[in-house]
C-alpha cells in the first residue's frame, strides 16, 4: 500500500513513522527545506529558537505523545518538569498546589463537572469564570492561554471534561532532550530506516481525488492509495479545489525567545503569569543545558487579533518583569491564520475525516481531545489504526 | 533594481530572521527588511511557511 503524505510536520511524521513500521511505503513531501513544521526548532545566535512549540509536550513521557513515541520505537528522552507549576501573581510566586485557591471554587468546579456530565448544561468558561475568585480565575484564563492559545469565551466546560481527566491521568508536561527537534528528527530517522522518504522543498499544489489519489508537484505528480494531509481541512480543501464552508477559526498567539545571564524561572516547570496579557513562561535550558547558550527564557501570550498593539502589550509587561535582570528578547514570532498556533481552536475539531474515504487529515488541524501534542497524537492513533 | 518585499500576508513567524545570515531581518508582528544589508541570497524566501517573501 502506497501512503502519500503533505507535509513534514508532527502529524504527518508520526504517521508516516508508524506506517512505515507497519510495512507502508510512504512518501512524505514537505514544501520548507527542514522537516517538523512548528514542532523542531532553528539554530539562532546560539540559542534553539522553535519553529512553534515551546519545547514542552504537555503530559510529558506519560501521555499519549510520549506511548506513541515508544510504540513506533522513536528514542527521545522526556524530562518530567518538577515542579509541574508555579503562579506569578501581584508580584509574588507561589507553587501550584490546591493551597492555591479557596476551596469555594473547587466546590463550584466539581458542581459544574457534574451538570455537565449529567448533559444539563455546559457553560461558556467566561461565564463559569465569573462566579469564581479573581486569583482563580486568572489561573484558569493563564492556563487556557499558556495551553491552548484561546481566551475563556472561546471554549466550553463540556471540553474541559477530558482535558481535567487526563491531566489527572498523566499529569503535567515534559520536556524533550534535545528539544521538539530531537522528537520530529527522530521520527525521519525511523521514516527513513523503513525505506519511507521524506522530500523537502516539494511542494504539493494540487490533491486531484479518485480510486487512485494523485499529488501534483511543479513539473510532475504522484499516485497513492491513501493520502494523509498534514495541513487542516481548510488547506487541504483548497488543493482540491473545494472551498471549506463553515471552517472553524484557528488560535493565535505570540511567542517571545529571551536569552538571559541567571535563571529566572529556575525549574523544569511553567510559570504561569495571573493577570496579565500573557500566559506564562518556562526555560527549558533547566532541562536541557544545550538548549541555548545562557540560559533560554520563552514566554507564550494568546493574541486576539494578532495586532502589533497586542504584541507591544506583552513585550511592556515583559519589561516589567525582567526589571534588574540581564536579558535581551531573541525572537518575537506571531502565529495566525494559514500559520497559527493551532488550525482549529481547541474543542471545536471536526474529525480526521474527509468526504473520501481514502484521504484523511492529521495533525493539530484534526487533533483528538487533549492538548496540543497530546491531542495530534491521539487524532494520528485514530487514523493510523482505522487504516492497519 | 531588485528588492525583497514583505507582503500583507505575513504573519510574523520569523523563520526568516531566523534563517538570514546577513542579519537583515527584523519582526515584531511583520517582518521589516533592512535593504542595506540584504544581499538578496534569497534563503528567507524559502523558509517562509507562506510564501510571504518576493523579489520584485
Ligand atoms: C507559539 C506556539 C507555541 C506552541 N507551544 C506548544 C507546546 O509547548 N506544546 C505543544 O504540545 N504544542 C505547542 N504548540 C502547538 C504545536 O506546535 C502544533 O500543534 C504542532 O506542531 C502542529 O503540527 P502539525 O503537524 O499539525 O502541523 P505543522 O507543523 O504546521 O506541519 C505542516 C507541514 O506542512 C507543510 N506544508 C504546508 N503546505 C504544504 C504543501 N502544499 N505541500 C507540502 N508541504 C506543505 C508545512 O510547511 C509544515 O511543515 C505551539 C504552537 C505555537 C505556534
Ligand atoms: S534575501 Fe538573503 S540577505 Fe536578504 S533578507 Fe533574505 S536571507 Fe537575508
Ligand atoms: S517567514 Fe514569512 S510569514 Fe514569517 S515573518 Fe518572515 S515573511 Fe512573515
Amino acid at each position: 500500500m502506497k501512503v502519500g503524505i503533505i507535509g513534514a510536520g508532527l502529524g504527518g511524521l508520526l504517521s508516516g513513522a508508524y506506517l512505515s513500521e507497519k510495512g507502508f511505503d510512504v512518501e512524505i513531501f514537505e514544501k520548507l527545506p527542514f522537516a517538523g513544521g512548528r514542532f523542531t526548532s532553528i539554530n539562532y545566535r546560539g540559542y534553539e529558537v522553535s519553529t512553534g512549540a515551546l519545547h514542552m509536550i504537555p503530559h510529558g513521557r506519560r501521555g499519549p505523545l510520549g506511548k506513541l513515541l515508544r510504540e513506533i520505537g522513536c528514542r527521545v528522552e522526556i524530562v518530567d518538569s518538577k515542579p509541574e507549576g508555579e503562579i506569578f501573581w501581584d508580584g509574588e510566586r507561589e507553587p501550584l498546589s490546591r493551597k492555591c485557591f479557596p476551596w469555594k471554587d473547587y466546590a463550584k468546579f466539581n458542581m459544574e463537572l457534574i451538570l455537565t456530565k449529567l448533559k444539563l448544561r455546559s457553560k461558556n468558561l467566561e461565564n463559569f469564570g465569573e462566579k469564581l475568585d479573581r486569583k482563580t480565575y486568572f489561573f484558569m484564563k493563564s492556563f487556557l492561554g499558556w495551553s491552548f492559545s484561546i481566551f475563556p469565551e472561546h471554549m466550553n466546560f463540556k471540553k474541559v471534561v477530558p482535558v481535567y481527566h487526563n491531566l489527572a491521568k498523566y499529569r503535567g508536561p515534559g520536556i524533550p532532550v534535545g528539544g521538539c527537534r530531537a522528537v520530529t528528527d527522530g521520527l525521519v530517522e525511523v521514516i527513513q530506516s523503513n525505506d519511507g522518504c521524506v522530500f523537502l522543498r516539494k511542494e504539493v499544489k494540487a490533491l486531484k481525488p479518485g480510486k487512485n489519489p494523485e499529488l501534483v508537484f511543479n513539473g510532475d505528480s504522484r499516485k497513492f492509495d491513501i493520502i494523509l494531509s498534514d495541513i487542516g481541512h481548510r488547506l487541504t480543501g483548497k488543493l482540491i479545489g473545494e472551498d471549506a464552508v463553515n471552517h472553524p477559526p484557528e488560535s493565535r498567539g505570540v511567542k517571545y525567545t529571551i536569552s538571559l545571564d541567571e535563571p529566572f524561572v529556575g525549574h523544569t516547570g511553567v510559570l504561569f503569569v495571573l493577570g496579565k496579557s500573557i500566559a506564562g513562561m518556562n526555560e527549558v535550558t533547566n532541562a536541557d543545558e544545550n538548549l541555548g547558550r545562557k540560559h533560554m527564557l520563552q514566554i507564550h501570550q494568546p493574541l486576539r487579533e494578532g495586532s502589533r498593539e497586542e504584541i507591544l502589550q506583552g513585550l511592556r509587561e515583559i519589561k516589567e518583569i525582567l526589571k534588574g535582570c540581564s536579558y535581551e528578547i531573541i525572537a518575537v514570532q506571531s502565529y495566525r491564520g494559514d500559520w497559527p498556533v493551532n488550525r482549529i481552536m481547541a474543542g471545536m475539531d471536526i474529525g480526521n475525516r474527509t468526504k473520501y474515504d481514502n484521504i484523511y487529515v492529521v495533525g493539530d488541524g484534526a487533533k483528538g481531545d487533549d492538548i496540543e501534542v497530546d491531542g495530534v497524537a491521539i487524532g494520528v492513533k485514530r487514523v493510523v489504526e482505522e487504516i492497519v | 533594481m531588485e528588492r525583497l518585499i514583505v507582503k500583507d500576508s505575513c504573519v510574523g513567524c520569523a523563520f526568516c530572521m531566523l534563517s538570514c545570515r546577513f542579519d537583515a531581518i527584523e519582526v515584531v508582528g511583520k517582518a521589516e527588511i533592512d535593504h542595506e544589508k540584504c544581499t538578496l541570497c534569497r534563503r528567507c524566501l524559502l523558509y517562509c511557511p507562506i510564501s510571504a517573501l518576493v523579489i520584485e
